[in-house]
């Protein structure tokens, strides 16, 4: 393989819960519905004040916006499929992307802190995400969204335990 | 040609301002003000030759107030910030307003000047600090009431800084740094030099002690405990002489800087009006145009243009030789008297001529080693030395301004040969002399070179629109750019070794970083779609404090295999080792 195998599992690697899919999906479509809540009503206000001029125009948009919904509908499937990650004993591996990839390693040993955080959208889907802190800089904080609850929970207690260790 | 006892402010050589601390019979009780309890709880466990650990069972060290002449040195700071403006205001109205209306402006100052000078006496009024047993309380305020807790593990460095004022007061600022970046965690402004002392000897003693009692000396430690006898008095490792900071001035061309200061200084609130400024300019250019024959001809004939180059060119020599002469100034001020210690583990840097500062960074407390080797350096076979430390970093104004940590020279100028002496005594468990140097993918400077030949060609296409076939003299660019890639693949590189990894590069110059495995946080692999096509891969690692807009451990164009691989090694070392502060 010519890249970081974000395509296709290696041993070990896990991927993130499927609700995941329709999660960013719904996250996309409330995203696209508040573009248009202020978009259309004026274009479609144009369309009737100048509906020469503006006709073109205002339907070239609706059809941008529908593009944008597919695509976005298309990409949560795609970028599910290009999301990795594994928990073992030097610590949290996260491997993701499409076209730009990364892999991204937190030695257990530098995990500073860490949150499990649940948003409305995310709650009802019975997702959370977690986010691990380290004292680096770039990298201060490394986000994990798209885990089942329970086994985000569970990710940070394996984290935090034996934690006592690196106090100075 | 500096030596310390040649530190401007120390006629008696008794107590030296900032440089190595003194380390005198004096018994290591802190301020006078509080006389230290004998330490009954915990027995010295330092080898004799160590002088005693400050008073580790002083729990219930009393809390010491700041000394008098620190309300005066307050108010001088609340002065100062204020006489300014009131002189700007003073020249700014110029001669049209009445000397009435210009009292007016000084008395409208007052409203804002006496709330200031409240608070700088509340300050000092309630400010105080105590020496505990593991960490160092800090409280101030009236009705706002705070009370810091900095638990010494917690403290990179204790930098101090004297204006001439101070040194003539025999007084610091002293800044506590701790990781939290930014910001300093306490500043104390002003302390007596003594007090500064017995803190920081409270500080750093204490430390070795605690470390040397639970029996976690790693090797620094150890080396510091083994090594007490000499390295506890400090020894120098590197002392700047006045030749030496104007190569360092030279070669850092900071010219500009002094340039921009002084504009803005000039054009916003020096004694300057602007108006002043463009009639003084008309007047230089009018004289300009008045030179003989340069109005009268409309048009320039071949010797015109001869002259107007030469003047040009001059005028750019001119310019060049000032900016480096200024960059030398600046090198010169800044860096005056540069010493390096060590002592024990600690590593000290003093300079300045007018403000002096003093740093003090525990060598554990190193992220990031970079030397820099440009041109100018090979020049004259010299090369400078810095390091990056998860706290604010004592004094480098670059950092400061992108709010990040700062790198700390640890030698604005060293002589080549003397590199790999310092390096082993800053960063000992590098072995950089094992370093064996690996370089980047073969197809590298295959890659690049077609890179920049899509680039010019795109380039020359859309130049071609505008200015036709002349557009192709830009395909010239492309042996230079060839030349460069070549030799920038060629000479850069990277390696680890048994503790740490470290990444050159550079065409002309060379720059070298290296992160100790220790100091990694995260490791990254990141592939573009172009590194995808060239099965290559970047790897960088992170660490606290980074200066992103320096040069760090982000190492480009690795075969894929080889980075997968490497990041597997890093991610497991830095697993393995525990992260101190």
């Amino acid at each position: 393989m010519s890249d970081l195998s974000a395509g296709e599992p290696q041993s070990g690697d896990r991927r993130l819960d499927p609700r995941f899919v329709p999660y960013s999906r719904l996250g996309s479509l409330i995203g696209m519905l508040i573009l248009a809540a202020f978009s259309v009503p004026p274009t479609i206000g144009f369309w009737v004040a100048w509906p020469a001029r503006m006709g073109w125009i205002a339907l070239a948009w609706f059809g941008l916006l529908g593009l944008l919904l597919l695509r976005a509908w298309i990409w949560a499937g795609v970028r599910y499929r290009h999301i990795f990650w594994r928990l073992d004993d030097n610590g949290l591996r996260i491997r993701r992307g499409v076209w730009w990839r990364s892999v991204t390693s937190v030695p257990r040993s530098r995990v500073q802190h860490t949150d499990v955080s649940q948003g409305p959208i995310e709650r009802r889907f019975g997702l959370a995400t977690l986010t691990v802190y380290t004292a680096g800089t770039q990298h201060a904080s490394v986000p994990l969204a798209g885990l089942e609850h329970e086994q985000a929970l569970a990710v940070r207690d394996v984290l935090l335990e034996g934690d006592d260790d690196d106090a100075v | 040609m500096t030596t310390p006892s040649e530190v401007p402010s120390s006629p008696d050589g008794e107590s030296v301002p900032i440089g190595p601390a003194p380390v005198s019979a004096r018994s290591p009780s802190p301020a006078p003000s509080s006389p230290a309890p004998p330490s009954p709880a915990a027995p010295s466990p330092a080898p004799p030759s160590l002088p005693a650990p400050a008073p580790l069972g002083a729990e219930h060290a009393e809390p010491q107030r700041l000394p008098p002449i620190s309300l005066l040195f307050n108010l001088i700071d609340v002065a100062l910030r204020f006489v300014f403006p009131f002189l700007i205001f003073m020249l700014a109205s110029g001669g049209n307003e009445s000397m009435l209306f210009r009292l007016g402006g000084g008395v409208a100052l007052i409203p804002i000047v006496l709330p200031a000078l409240a608070v700088a006496v509340i300050r000092y009024a309630t400010f105080s600090y105590q020496l505990g047993r593991d960490e160092m309380i800090v409280r101030h305020g009236l009705l706002t009431r705070n009370e810091r807790h900095i638990p010494y593990a917690r403290i990179q460095n204790i930098d101090l800084s004297q204006n001439p004022l101070h040194r003539w007061a025999k007084v610091a600022v002293v800044r506590l740094e701790t990781a939290s970046g930014g910001k300093p965690e306490a500043v104390i402004r002003v302390l007596e030099l003594s007090a500064v002392d017995s803190m920081r000897r409270h500080v750093f003693a204490d430390r070795e002690g605690r470390r040397l009692r639970d029996g976690r000396a790693d090797a620094g430690s150890l080396d510091a405990a083994t090594g007490q006898a000499e390295d506890f008095a400090g020894r120098r490792l590197l002392s700047n002489s006045l030749s030496d900071l104007a190569v360092f001035g030279l070669i850092s061309n900071k010219g500009m800087v002094v340039v921009a200061a002084v504009l803005g200084l000039v054009f916003q609130n020096g004694p300057f009006p602007s108006d002043r400024f463009e009639r003084w300019l008309e007047s230089v250019f009018g004289q300009i145009s008045t030179l003989p024959g340069l109005a009268e001809r409309t048009g320039l004939d071949a010797i015109r243009i001869w002259q107007i180059g030469i003047l040009a060119v001059l005028g750019l020599a001119v310019f060049v030789v000032l900016t480096r002469l200024l960059s030398i100034a600046w090198a010169i001020v800044k860096f005056y008297g540069f010493t390096l210690d060590r002592r024990g583990d600690d590593l000290r840097t003093t300079y300045g001529l007018v403000t002096r500062v003093s740093a003090t960074v525990p060598r554990r407390r190193i992220q990031l080693v970079s030397a820099r080797l440009s041109l100018l350096h090979r020049l004259f076979q010299r090369v400078s030395l810095q390091v990056e430390t998860a706290g604010s970093g004592g004094g480098d104004d670059d950092g400061k301004a992108a709010g990040s940590s700062a790198r700390l020279w640890l030698a604005p100028v060293a002589q080549r040969a003397d590199l790999p002496r310092l390096l082993r005594e800053v960063v000992p468990e590098f072995h950089l002399e094992a370093a064996r140097w690996r370089s980047l993918a073969p197809t590298t400077a295959s890659r690049l070179l077609r890179r920049n030949a899509a680039i010019v060609t795109a380039t020359t296409a859309l130049v071609w629109t505008a200015a036709g076939p002349w557009a192709l003299t830009l395909f010239l660019l492309l042996p230079c750019l060839a030349w460069w890639t070549s030799r920038w693949v060629a000479r850069s590189g990277w390696t680890t070794t048994d503790d740490a990894i470290l990444f050159r590069s550079g065409a002309l110059g060379l720059t070298v970083s290296a992160v100790p495995f220790a100091k990694i946080q995260c490791v990254s692999l990141r592939q573009t779609p172009f590194d995808r096509r060239h099965r290559m891969a970047r790897l960088s690692v992170d660490t606290a404090g980074a200066n992103l807009r320096r040069h760090r451990v982000s190492i480009p164009y690795l075969p894929l295999d080889v980075a997968e691989d490497t990041a597997l090694q890093l991610e497991a070392e830095a697993a393995r080792r525990t992260f101190r502060w």
